[in-house]
């Protein structure tokens, strides 16, 4: 189990945080997701994990021994942490068996934990290639092997998926997943992109600017975003201010986000108003309409082209999302 | 308060004690300099006011000065032509115009002493119909040590001028300005904190020098230090001229940091396309090989021609054992100094990498400002501590253990040794540390994730992908090494010789044609591990 408490760090003596007062517990066995655009702070996170960087304040414990805190500094190497960097980091000048028997330990376990770990990862009979004759899936399955050869506690990938094309990603999503479940290791996949977190995550933390948003399950991110920018980073969300609430006969709300997807095309909804169809847009397997409303512009998907020049859009009361104005 | 205190205390490791070690080690050197100028200088003091110190300044900054603007002319004039022009030979001669580098200036101004002289090479060659000119004097020692030093210049214009003003040079004309107009407008203003830090490279070699000047005659700063040591036998006035010199290189550097800054501006990535050569005229292929080969000529060829001249002269009597002996301890010593410097240097750089207190980071350039300063007064800063060390040890062992013994450090090659790795640190620590900076973070820190410490993964993961760069610093820090003379001078025990030193005292004792050998035996030391280098590397 890995806990963090009120974790801060700046890299210019205060005057700017990466990182600001994060706390979360990670469970045992679990996979976990850490999503947020660039400079939201992941990659400090992950790096004061690790023991590659000193906090300014907080502390963590893994599996109940204090590893960072005020006063104390484990050093990497000893804190059990297995980390598959986003540029996989292997060592050129070492062979695949070379590269993944380095973190064993044990002399006499070396050879049957090597052919363990590359028969997971299906890379057998490659062992005394270098990294350099190695394809780009070959080498991230190469260090993921290296990573769990020394049996981790925790087994962080960086950006896993980042240096894939689409079509090997969506694949390696998948047996990545499966390898790690085997393993029963406590995961952190770290990602900019949303569809890896849900692809591969039992629970995911959203972080912005250095802050913590919140950690859910994909489900309860989804279904119970805690701010706009959470909701927005799992589907498209419109929002619609007074003058347009007042078309669909809402008086009391300001403002109010619903997703995309929620918004129905002439269906009976407990809340509805004529849209103005502005263009149609085909977009492949659905189309695009620019619809008007009180001036304001909405985009909505369909299956099927609109041809009239007007429309009912509606939504019922359980789509509503309300979030405040911060 | 308390929080930023455990904070120390928690980032402080083994290593942040040695990295601290090494740069107070380093720095005491320089230091001693500093504070003694809060000291005051000795009785003769007033005397050198009267007399010479005027000299000292006036022909220092003339010399800083006429350097300076020949350098510049030789170093970015031929940078920008061997960048801009595809003609003949090009490739060779980029390699040709850095030659003269490879000879100490001293030996260049041997050289022009006896090409100039009654009988020597000039009046041979011209038949005796030239006038007679004077090069024993400043305006000598200006071309001597321009024509020897220009390749810093050069250097630095070049790399400029190669990797950054493709991009730029294509837009100006894009934009409708010709060739003179991009030129001058543009890519020499950019390349301004390239070319300044070549020129300060120049200036802290022309204050190093003594050598030349002494031979020329001519009263430097550098040449005073020396007469206030060894002639006024006043130390206290030697190091207060080492302290007043030490400011004005904190001058200097402090321009040259003062323009790096503004680098930034200059080297962007995206801009970073070749400059396309052009084929020139007939016309100008005559220009081009006349601002190349000047330097060339002058700079290389001539001397080496009166120096083969000489050598041939007089090797019969040179070649002795005394001789071979001078050789493999000048060997000897170069070896044993640059492995020392090349440990110190990888130690500094892997150590400062290793502690975590980062406050530590800022401290570590200063252990490279050995570059900075001259020999002479390096020399003098070792002397002085070391001294006190000797002396305290001497007195406690005789006090204490009643055990007589003589000076530990001083007057043995400890001295040499130790004055070495201050003066030469820099020179082993940049391209190590540049090399380093490329061994990409995750691979180390991958090594750590995988539960192996420090020593281990720098012995089995950075030591085999930082090779090239070790043998790259233990190979300049060899031949400048073999070359230095004033700190040698200072420092050397009485029973060892170098060649630099031998080459120097042939040529004090009026025995200039026996200078010859020993100064040739440099040169090829200093070329040869360069070609092998570039081997190396190129392998």
């Amino acid at each position: 189990m890995v806990t963090i408490t009120n974790m801060s760090k700046s890299f210019d003596n205060g005057k700017n945080y990466a990182l600001r007062n994060v706390s979360f517990t990670l469970i045992q066995g679990k996979s976990y997701g850490i999503v947020g655009e660039s400079g939201s702070g992941k990659t400090t996170l992950i790096r004061l994990l690790c023991g590659l960087e000193t906090p300014c304040a907080g502390t963590i414990l893994v599996n109940g021994t204090v590893v960072t805190s005020n006063t104390v500094f484990m050093p990497p190497e000893k804190r059990k942490i297995g980390l598959v960097f986003q540029d996989y980091a292997l060592f050129p000048h070492l062979s695949v068996y070379e590269n993944i028997v380095y973190g064993i330990a044990k002399k006499s376990d070396r050879n049957k934990r090597v052919s363990e770990v590359l028969n997971l990862v299906g890379l057998n009979g490659l062992e005394k290639r270098y990294p350099h004759e190695l394809s780009g899936g070959q080498q991230q399955r190469v260090a993921l092997a290296r990573a769990l050869a020394p049996k981790p506690t925790v087994l962080i990938l960086d950006e896993p998926f980042s240096n894939l094309d689409a079509s090997l990603r969506t694949q390696l999503r998948n047996e990545l997943f499966s390898i790690i479940k085997k393993t029963n290791t406590t995961a952190i996949f770290v990602t900019h992109d949303t569809e890896d977190a849900l692809a591969v995550a039992d629970e995911i933390l959203v972080l912005k600017n250095g802050i913590l948003l919140q950690k859910n399950s994909a489900q309860e991110l989804y279904l119970s975003p805690n701010s706009y920018y959470v909701a927005s980073l799992f589907g498209n969300v419109i929002t619609l201010d007074n003058d347009s609430l007042k078309m669909f006969g809402i008086n009391e709300a300001s403002c109010i986000s619903i997703r995309q997807e929620d918004i129905q095309l002439n269906s009976n909804t407990e809340f509805s108003a004529q849209a103005q169809v502005i263009r149609s847009k085909f977009m492949g397997e659905k189309y695009q309409l620019e619809l008007s409303i009180a001036d304001k512009v909405l985009l909505v998907n369909h299956i099927t082209s609109l041809e009239t020049k007007n429309c009912t859009i509606g939504f019922n009361k359980n789509n509503i999302m309300y979030f405040s104005a911060s | 308060m308390i929080k930023k205190i455990n904070h120390i205390i928690r980032d402080t490791n083994k290593w942040s004690v040695l990295t601290l070690t090494i740069i107070c080690l380093i720095t005491i050197p320089i230091f001693t300099i500093g504070i003694k100028l809060f000291y005051g200088p000795g009785d003769s003091w007033e005397h050198l006011t009267q007399t010479v110190l005027i000299d000292y300044i006036t022909n220092s900054l003339l010399l800083l000065l006429g350097t300076s603007i020949l350098c510049l002319f030789f170093g970015v004039s031929t940078a920008w032509i061997v960048s801009r022009y595809e003609f003949p030979f090009r490739k060779q001669i980029e390699w040709l115009l850095i030659l003269p580098l490879t000879i100490p200036s001293y030996i260049i101004a041997y050289a022009y002493a006896g090409i100039v002289d009654y009988g020597g090479l000039l009046e041979k060659v011209t038949f005796d119909i030239l006038p007679k000119f004077d090069v024993m004097n400043v305006t000598g020692l200006i071309w001597v040590l321009s024509i020897s030093l220009y390749p810093y210049v050069y250097v630095a214009s070049r790399a400029f001028f190669l990797n950054q003003s493709g991009r730029l040079f294509e837009a100006s004309r894009l934009l409708g300005a010709g060739e003179f107009k991009t030129v001058f407008k543009l890519i020499l203003p950019l390349a301004r904190p390239a070319i300044i830090g070549g020129l300060v490279l120049v200036l802290m070699e022309v204050l190093n020098d003594y050598g030349a000047a002494k031979y020329y005659g001519v009263s430097t700063f550098t040449t005073g230090i020396f007469r206030a040591w060894f002639a006024l036998e006043e130390p206290e006035t030697a190091i207060y001229l080492s302290a007043l010199l030490v400011v004005i290189i904190f001058v200097l550097l402090g321009i040259e940091r003062w323009q790096r800054k503004k680098i930034s501006y200059a080297i962007s990535s995206k801009t970073q396309v070749p400059l396309h050569r052009k084929l020139p005229t007939l016309k100008l292929k005559f220009i081009i090989f006349t601002f190349v080969g000047v330097p060339i000529l002058f700079g290389f060829i001539i001397p080496l021609i009166q120096l083969i001249y000489w050598a041939l002269l007089t090797y019969e009597t040179v070649i002795n054992d005394g001789f071979l002996s001078t050789a493999m301890q000048s060997f000897s010593i170069s070896l044993l100094s640059a492995i020392a410097t090349v440990l110190f240097a990888l130690a500094l750089v892997y150590f400062t990498k290793w502690n975590r207190l980062r406050i530590l980071d800022y401290f570590t350039k200063v252990g490279t400002l050995g570059y900075a300063i001259p020999g002479a007064v390096i020399a003098i800063g070792v002397l002085l501590p070391t001294l006190s060390f000797d002396k305290y040890l001497l007195n406690y062992l005789l006090d204490i253990h009643k055990i007589k013994i003589g000076l530990f450090i001083n007057g043995t090659i400890l001295a040499l040794l130790y004055a070495y790795i201050v003066r030469f640190m820099a020179v082993a620590h940049n391209p190590i540390e540049a090399v380093s900076l490329k061994v990409n973070t995750s691979v180390t820190e991958s090594s750590k994730m995988l539960g192996n410490g420090t020593l281990k993964t720098f012995f089995k993961i950075e030591f085999p992908l930082i090779k090239t760069g070790i043998y790259s610093a233990l190979v300049l820090v060899f031949v400048d090494v073999m070359k230095e003379l004033p700190l040698t001078l200072i420092l050397k025990p009485y029973q060892v010789q170098t060649l630099a030193v031998q080459a120097y005292e042939y040529a004090s004792d009026e025995q200039i044609m026996e200078a010859a050998l020993p100064a040739l035996l440099l040169i090829f030391t200093g070329v040869l591990p360069i070609i092998l280098l570039n081997k190396l590397i190129n392998r």
